[in-house]
């Protein structure tokens, strides 16, 4: 008895031995971050039904990213991203088999749906020819991967064995398959001799050659408007003389059909035109789609006894029109999907019955403005009263794709657009007009020198936020009704944003702080500018004009009908509304923009276009009367770089000067990477303070720009680097590294340059750092200018740099006091911040007389990159791109974005945060302990004054 | 002025009193105007200050000859402090004023044994003695004060003052002596002590002239030690009977040329005559 309940206090005991063990920090995870993970615009989808309780879509994006979500909320399940290089051919699908095939049949993998692990892969890289290109793949009811490309056929299990490999170009004679049609065990191939002008079919069963025969090609004969229709006929269309031929595999040559014919036409067809056929036509009738334009479309029967064709049922529209279709048993529905930008409407065709289905019409409205749809998928299956129902995954234009359900509701949207940034920008927003005179208030005590005033003035800011806090919340209570959503935007005094321009042509706004969506806006004309040396750019600027400041993007029109030249989009960067007085629509291109500043603020735009011309925007905006602009441009292709001087000459005009030009030598080196220096950057100090007292200047010439070029002879690759003053072109630094190539563009700040370099002789990624120093006396110690002789004395030190570098950046804080860190991007997605302090060169002996030699922090030759320092611990970011920095309001902080397909956004503290109080800081202590010491204080000063009178009097 | 004054904020009021009672030559009744104000108007702003600003009010009515204001004042101050030893003095004071001399002995008698400290009770005392004449009593009371308060340079002052009215001019030379300890770059103490040497004979003739060429050092145109100079060095060569050209006689010589210069340089005709005249009585 005893003994059991010795046991029993035993086992309590041991109970209350186990208690909740957290990861340290782990309460900081997401506080001051956000990450936003992203797909790409679909390609593929499919619905996945293994899961009945938690059912899910697999999706494939055009970007080579496999992901699957759930169906209830569109949240992200898993997410593999591929290679970009190799993008994704096919993806296929049936019952918990996942298969992809990359890079023109060359990569076959299968995947598990339900954790996204690969299961298996099949590369067959270098058996094949660069000419390869992938035609087609099956996975059958057998449980077999059929893979066409032009000249082989190849059947894979699902258990990731090459069952049979047919090399077609041998057994065929030089013919090259183009199209395949699989119906269980069988198989159609039809291949097309250039040489003889004759398509070749071939008929197989579990890949043995059964039959095969010629047909004689017609003169306009093209592989990619041609179907086989029901395993047994071509059906080919002529774009050019809008005819159809039509051939059964028995037959030797085509019979052709007009447009009349079929009473459609006489019409030209245009681009779009082209037939089609769904995977389950094959299976189940002769029948394709012939879409006459985006508007007009057919679903057209193949008559085997005669080879004619007909019209099954037309579709037309006055907006966009999609067909797609799907199968329940033997139901095969046709969906006709047509939008009007505003509205969706759906309507279901029964293909067996030839009829529409008028209970599965919906239409829902848009609340947004996405485009046309491009894309759907739909999913048919039997409701609880054997009836028909349906999801529909729509994909449209601006990289969104929807679930559209019957009941007419659109349950989710993912919003892919931000997984293809063009270009992105910080920019500061105040929201209110009292927030404006708080941040201009908090901006001069951060100014101001004296310390007592700037304290004053702080204090004043915040004594100004709090009676708005106050006002706001009194009219919260008053007036509800005005309290909206826009309370995120009313509560956050100074606003960071984070501007996204993406490829689709989409523009985000989004809340730094929190990576709430603020606004977002359409524009399909809208590309980046494409440079030469990096992709696609826009210009984005806040310019403060009065009463409210303007967000304008300046970006290359894409269709020359809507605009030949720029597009212009002005915008309030609080609401996305569109400014008025704007033009849309510049007529020329930018090859060169500069900011003009009035006290400190953009006002206004210099565009250079390319017959050196300078434009202002706003035009409205009216110059200085001396204004002097110096501009440079590079040009990758003729390795030119040329400054140019514009004056006004007192009226509106410039009067272009060009100044210098530098020359690259064309046939020895190629432009790829330069950087320009932040000339807004604040610098704290000067200069650098020996360990022997001595003083050694900053060279901090605001006007420096890093070109690096490399050499165009394959099997010498040279790195040249040149350091360049933009104003006077005076060439201020060149160095070369052999048997290098770089890739990561340069970081200029301060006095000292960063580069990276791929040692190909080490087989290693090589960091490289460069400070400028003008020497032990100060030569431009009042005002700059680049025409000064200066002799610069460049200090260097490379580092091993343990990782593959895809891009960097050096934080920058409000006064430049903090120290900076450089932030290392690498291909895993993970940002490391890297203290500069670590990668500085070393101090030479004759410059410091100290007997001892300058301390170096760091005296490995390798970059100490310990975990640690990784500032998104696992929140990686694929495909990264780019890292923005921007100053935070405190001085120790700054905003880190960083992009790729994802959106990381941190704030790193190079310092720590010593201008902040702790998380934990006890306030209600403080207070308290301060109140407590107020009441003794007062209650004593009298009771000292009494005490003091009584003392004296008695 | 006043009204102006009192008219405005009463921090300006107080002030103002605080200036003028720090002067030297104090104008009571300014002072009573002014106190008299605070103490109706803003008694309750001063706070704690209001007594000391009552006690002027004693003090300025008394100079006035006021006896209802002080009575008045007084009563709010006994009021507030009932064992206070300094309202006691105040009314020991006021008594003073009325002329009842033996009251005010026996009431300071009575505070000086409960409390042997209070220095303004034994000071009052003792301007009590010296006011009815009683010298002798005064100068006791004083050697008693200033057994207990020794550094009370005022204190020395006064005794040696009434020793010299006494004509005791040892005891008066050795309070001027320690005076001189006390300070002994003050050159009023050694012209004092000076003269005091010279009063009292020929044997201290040495050090009266040591003392005058002190002051000459610490003060050069001092007029009195001047002609003490001449004085005690005309009395030394009477004494001595030694020629003409002794450094006494120099001595005298130069004191006289200095003073002269000093009375040359101060315009004053009938003065520089008078000073002739005088030289020439001396040199006779």
């Amino acid at each position: 008895m005893e003994l059991s309940v010795l046991r029993y206090h035993t086992l309590c005991f041991i109970i209350f031995l186990f208690t909740g063990v957290w990861a340290l920090y782990e309460e900081d995870i997401g506080k001051f971050d956000w990450h936003i993970r992203s797909i790409g615009p679909m390609k593929f989808s499919f619905f996945d039904q293994t899961h009945h309780t938690n059912r899910r879509v697999i999706i494939s994006s055009e970007l080579s990213v496999l992901a699957s979500v759930t169906l209830r909320s569109g949240d992200l399940v898993w997410r593999r991203s591929l290679e970009e290089y190799r993008p994704i051919d096919t993806v296929l699908y049936r019952e918990s088999t996942l298969i992809t095939v990359s890079d023109n049949g060359k990569v076959v993998r299968r995947w598990d749906p339900e954790s996204g692990h690969l299961q298996w892969e099949m590369s067959s890289e270098g058996e094949y020819e660069t000419n390869e290109s992938y035609i087609n793949a099956y996975l059958n009811e057998t449980n077999k991967i059929i893979l066409l490309t032009s000249t082989k056929l190849k059947y894979y299990s699902v258990g990731g064995h090459l069952l049979i490999h047919k090399d077609l170009n041998m057994e065929m004679d030089g013919a090259v398959a183009f199209k395949m049609s699989v119906l269980k065990s069988s198989i159609i191939l039809l291949l097309y001799n250039s040489n003889s002008k004759s398509v070749n079919w071939v008929s197989m069963l579990n890949s043995k050659v059964q039959e095969n025969g010629i047909i004689q090609a017609f003169d306009n004969f093209r592989e990619e408007h041609c179907l086989l229709v029901g395993m047994r006929s071509i059906v080919c269309l002529d774009k050019q003389t809008a005819k159809f031929y039509v051939a059964t595999l028995e037959q030797s040559e085509f019979i052709v059909y007009t447009l009349i014919d079929l009473h459609i036409g006489p019409i030209d067809l245009t681009e779009e035109s082209c037939i089609q056929i769904s995977d389950h036509f094959s299976k189940v009738t002769p029948r394709f789609y012939f879409i006459l334009s985006a508007n007009r479309q057919f679903i057209l029967e193949l008559e085997f006894s005669d080879n004619s064709i007909r019209i099954v049922q037309s579709f037309s529209s006055d907006n966009s029109l999609l067909l797609f279709d799907d199968i329940l048993e033997n139901n095969i529905i046709v969906f006709s999907l047509t939008s009007d930008f505003t509205n969706l409407s759906v309507r279901c065709y029964d293909l067996y019955n030839e009829a529409y289905i008028d209970s599965l019409e919906i239409t829902l409205a848009m609340n947004r403005f996405s485009g046309s749809p491009v894309r759907a998928v739909p999913y048919l299956f039997y409701k609880k009263g054997q009836s028909i129902g349906y999801r529909i995954i729509v994909s449209f234009q601006d990289g969104s794709f929807s679930l559209i359900q019957q009941t007419g509701r659109i349950s989710w949207t993912r919003d892919e657009a931000l997984s293809d940034i063009v270009s992105a920008k910080f920019i500061t927003l105040s929201t209110t007009e009292e927030n404006t005179i708080y941040s201009s208030v908090l901006l001069d005590s951060a100014t101001s020198t004296n310390p007592v005033e700037g304290f004053y003035r702080m204090i004043y800011s915040q004594a100004i936020y709090v009676r708005d806090r106050i006002l706001h919340i009194k009219q919260i209570i008053l007036e509800p009704s005005i309290y909206n959503e826009t309370l995120h935007e009313a509560i956050q005094p100074v606003q960071s944003a984070a501007i996204f321009v993406t490829r689709l042509g989409k523009v985000y706004c989004i809340d730094s702080k929190s990576g709430l969506f603020l606004w977002n806006l359409y524009l399909p004309h809208l590309t980046g500018y494409l440079s030469s040396i990096y992709e696609d750019t826009c210009i984005i600027k806040l310019i403060n004009t009065s009463p409210e400041s303007a967000l304008v993007i300046l970006g290359h029109s894409n269709s020359p009908d809507y605009c030949n030249g720029t597009v212009s989009i002005v915008v309030n960067p609080l609401t996305g509304e569109y400014m008025p007085n704007y033009p849309s629509c510049l007529s020329y291109n930018i090859s060169q923009s500069v900011q003009l500043e009035e006290d400190g603020k953009v006002v206004a735009i210099a565009l250079l276009d390319s017959d050196n011309t300078i434009h202002i925007f706003p035009d409205t905006y009216s110059l200085q009367p001396d204004t002097r602009l110096f501009m440079y441009t590079a040009d990758a292709q003729t390795g030119e770089i040329t400054g140019h001087h514009f004056s006004t000459n007192g009226d509106d005009t410039f009067k272009h000067v060009p100044t210098w030009s530098f020359i690259l030598p064309r046939l020895r080196e190629e432009l790829v990477l330069f950087s320009v220096k932040n000339s807004a950057e604040s610098i704290y100090a000067n200069a650098r303070v020996l360990s022997d007292r001595s003083v050694l200047y900053k060279y901090l010439n605001p006007h420096l720009t890093v070109l690096i070029t490399e050499s165009r002879n394959e099997r010498k690759p040279c790195v040249y680097l040149y350091v360049l003053d933009g104003v006077s072109g005076r060439l201020i630094h060149q160095l070369y590294h052999s048997n290098a190539r770089s890739t990561v563009p340069p970081i200029l700040a301060e006095n000292w340059i960063a580069y990276q370099i791929i040692n190909l002789k080490e087989k290693r990624q090589e960091f490289i750092m460069l400070e400028m120093y003008e020497g032990k006396t100060v030569n431009n110690a009042s005002t700059w200018t680049s025409f000064a002789n200066i002799n610069v004395l460049v200090l260097s030190r490379s580092f091993i740099l343990p990782g593959d570098l895809y891009t960097m950046t050096v934080t920058s804080t409000n006064r430049g006091i903090t120290p900076k860190d450089i932030i290392l991007g690498f291909g895993n997605g993970q940002l490391f911040s890297l203290p500069k302090s670590f990668v500085e060169p070393k101090i030479p002996h004759e410059l410091s007389k100290s007997p001892s030699p300058e301390p170096a922090k760091s005296p490995t030759p390798k970059i100490p990159l310990s975990y640690q320092r990784v500032i998104n611990y696992n929140k990686s970011i694929d495909r990264l791109r780019e890292i923005l920095v921007a100053p935070a309001e405190l001085e120790s902080t700054c905003s880190v974005l960083a992009y790729g397909i994802d959106i990381f956004h941190t704030q790193s503290s190079p310092s720590k945060s010593f201008d902040k109080l702790a998380e934990d800081f006890g306030y209600t202590l403080i207070i308290g302990v301060l109140a407590v010491f107020l009441v003794f204080s007062l209650v004593g000063s009298s009771i000292s004054v009494y005490r003091k009178t009584n003392q004296n009097w008695c | 002025m006043s009204k102006e004054l009192l008219s405005s904020d009463w921090r300006l009021v107080y002030e103002e009193l605080q200036v003028e009672q720090k002067k030297l030559r104090k104008n009571y009744s300014t002072i009573l105007l002014l106190a008299n104000h605070l103490v109706t108007h803003n008694s309750r702003a001063l706070g704690q200050n209001v007594w000391e600003v009552y006690e002027s009010i004693v003090l300025a009515s008394l100079d006035c000859s006021d006896y209802e204001i002080t009575t008045s004042a007084l009563s709010k101050l006994s009021a507030r402090f009932p064992k206070s030893t300094r309202v006691l003095v105040l009314k020991g004071i006021l008594l003073e004023a009325k002329g009842h001399s033996d009251e005010v002995l026996e009431l300071y008698q009575e505070i000086k044994r409960n409390e042997p400290l209070n220095r303004e009770c034994r000071k009052r005392k003792i301007t009590v003695h010296k006011s009815k004449g009683q010298n002798k009593m005064a100068i006791q009371e004083l050697c008693e004060y200033l057994s207990l308060f020794i550094g009370d340079t005022e204190a020395w002052l006064e005794l040696c003052d009434l020793y010299i009215i006494e004509l005791d001019l040892y005891n008066a030379g050795f309070c001027i002596e320690e005076l001189i300890l006390s300070n002994p770059l003050s050159y009023l103490n050694h012209l004092k002590y000076a003269e005091i040497c010279y009063t009292k004979g020929e044997e201290y003739w040495d050090s009266a002239a040591k003392h005058y060429t002190k002051v000459l050092t610490l003060k050069p145109d001092s007029i009195r030690a001047l002609f003490g100079v001449i004085l005690t060095f005309y009395a030394i060569m009477k004494m001595s009977r030694q020629n003409l050209q002794s450094k006494e006689k120099r001595m005298v010589d130069w004191a006289k040329c200095k003073l002269k210069v000093l009375y040359r340089n101060s315009g004053n005709e009938t003065g520089c005559r008078m000073l002739e005249n005088t030289i020439q009585y001396f040199d006779k």
